[in-house]
């Protein structure tokens, strides 16, 4: 198999297990600009009562990740809203798609979850950004950096490989030359005018 | 009458969004590498406060007040955003590529306090992956719409891409299995966060 042959297979084959983030980047980076849809806010809340095992732990925020485990919920423990009052845990669950305030009776394991969520564009927009692996989470929510990482890195490889099989292709013209040079001059001189201040 | 060679006229959007798109790609990620690496040492400075003699009593509107402090200071930013005080304050967040600014203004309005920051590099490529809204001004909202552009190109580049796929590969196996991985996925994380 020659080289182009090799690039052109790669460069598709990558590209189809990518094209759906590259979907999402494209929808969510509009919508940053636009703001059509809203990304941030969350809804009306709903309340389910659970029973909860827990653990004879002190440490409130120890506790609250504990129970957060135990009952297959993940996300960031918000520290400041982590506390026992009365002998009742209260403590924030929130990751980019929903935020779930407990309210957990440390005798009898009686839990309330309040549970507010974001629209789907909400998850889509955390979803552009998200770099960080959450606590807690399944696997599948973990592997999302490393999925990032590789869409990111396609890309790159998309861009060099493009230019590769454009320049050694027979049917080059000479002002697509030029439309290349054109637009990435104009792109980057407008970065240096905003650079400038 | 010519037959209009549908894969060739897919080849060329192919290629013209990946023009439009290339050199924006490559400061997304180099700005998105900077966001995985925001530990590393860096060199940015905030400087103290200045508190300027502004009369701000002049019954103006968020904007109008804006462009007021960016005239008269000679500053060549975009507004971030604006956080009101309950005591009637308000903290304006001004962006520009190399420096930010907070500027605070008490609820009597008589004085402006300005805080600045000087940018590192890593911070000033930043900016160029968070500049959103337009309204900043003839440059910034210049920007926005070659992102814009950037944002359709994904779209063309993505759907010319696997329509070339269909029509160039006799055996599609290895390709179908390539999407629908990626489709499987993205549905399964996108329904565990819903």
């Amino acid at each position: 198999m020659s080289l182009r042959k090799i690039i052109i297979q790669v460069h598709l084959l990558l590209g189809l297990f990518i094209f759906p983030y590259l979907i999402i980047f494209g929808i969510t980076s509009l919508n940053f600009n636009h703001g059509w849809f809203n990304s941030y806010e969350f809804g009306a809340p709903t309340v389910e009562v659970t029973e909860v095992e827990v653990p004879a732990i002190q440490d409130s925020l120890v506790l609250a990740t504990a129970i957060r485990d135990s009952l297959g919920l993940f996300g960031y423990v918000f520290p400041r809203e982590t506390y026992i009052d009365k002998g009742i845990l209260h403590t924030r669950i929130q990751h980019l798609g929903k935020r779930q305030d407990l309210k957990v009776d440390i005798g009898n394991g009686k839990a309330e979850i309040k549970v507010s969520k974001r629209t789907f564009m909400g998850v889509l927009s955390g979803l552009h950004g998200l770099g960080e692996v959450l606590s807690g989470a399944p696997w599948h929510i973990k592997a999302w950096k490393y999925y990032q990482l590789v869409s990111v890195y396609v890309m790159v490889f998309w861009i060099f490989s493009g230019l590769y099989l454009w320049l050694i292709s027979k049917q080059r013209k000479k002002w697509e030359t030029y439309f290349l040079l054109g637009f990435t001059s104009f792109a980057i001189l407008l970065m240096v005018w905003l650079w400038q201040g | 009458m010519a037959r209009i060679n549908t894969y060739g006229v897919f080849r060329k959007i192919h290629l013209y969004a990946m023009m439009v798109l290339g050199v924006f790609l490559l400061v997304y990620f180099v700005s998105g590498l900077f966001f995985r690496h925001y530990h590393l040492p860096n060199n940015a400075r905030t400087l103290p406060t200045d508190t300027l003699q502004i009369n701000m009593n002049r019954n103006m509107d968020d904007q109008e007040m804006f462009a007021f402090l960016e005239d008269s200071l000679e500053l060549s930013v975009k507004l971030g955003h604006i956080n009101y005080g309950e005591d009637g304050s308000m903290r304006m967040f001004m962006m520009g590529a190399t420096k930010r600014y907070w500027m605070t203004i008490p609820s009597d309005k008589n004085e402006v306090y300005l805080q600045k920051h000087i940018n590192d590099t890593r911070e000033s490529v930043h900016f160029y992956h968070v500049l959103h809204i337009y309204g900043g001004g003839f440059k910034y909202d210049l920007y926005l719409i070659f992102q814009d552009l950037v944002s359709i190109s994904m779209f063309l580049f993505a759907i010319s891409g696997i329509y070339m796929w269909y029509n160039l590969m006799r055996n599609k196996w290895w390709g179908m299995i390539s999407l629908v991985l990626g489709l499987v996925y993205i549905t399964a994380v996108i329904v565990t966060f819903s």
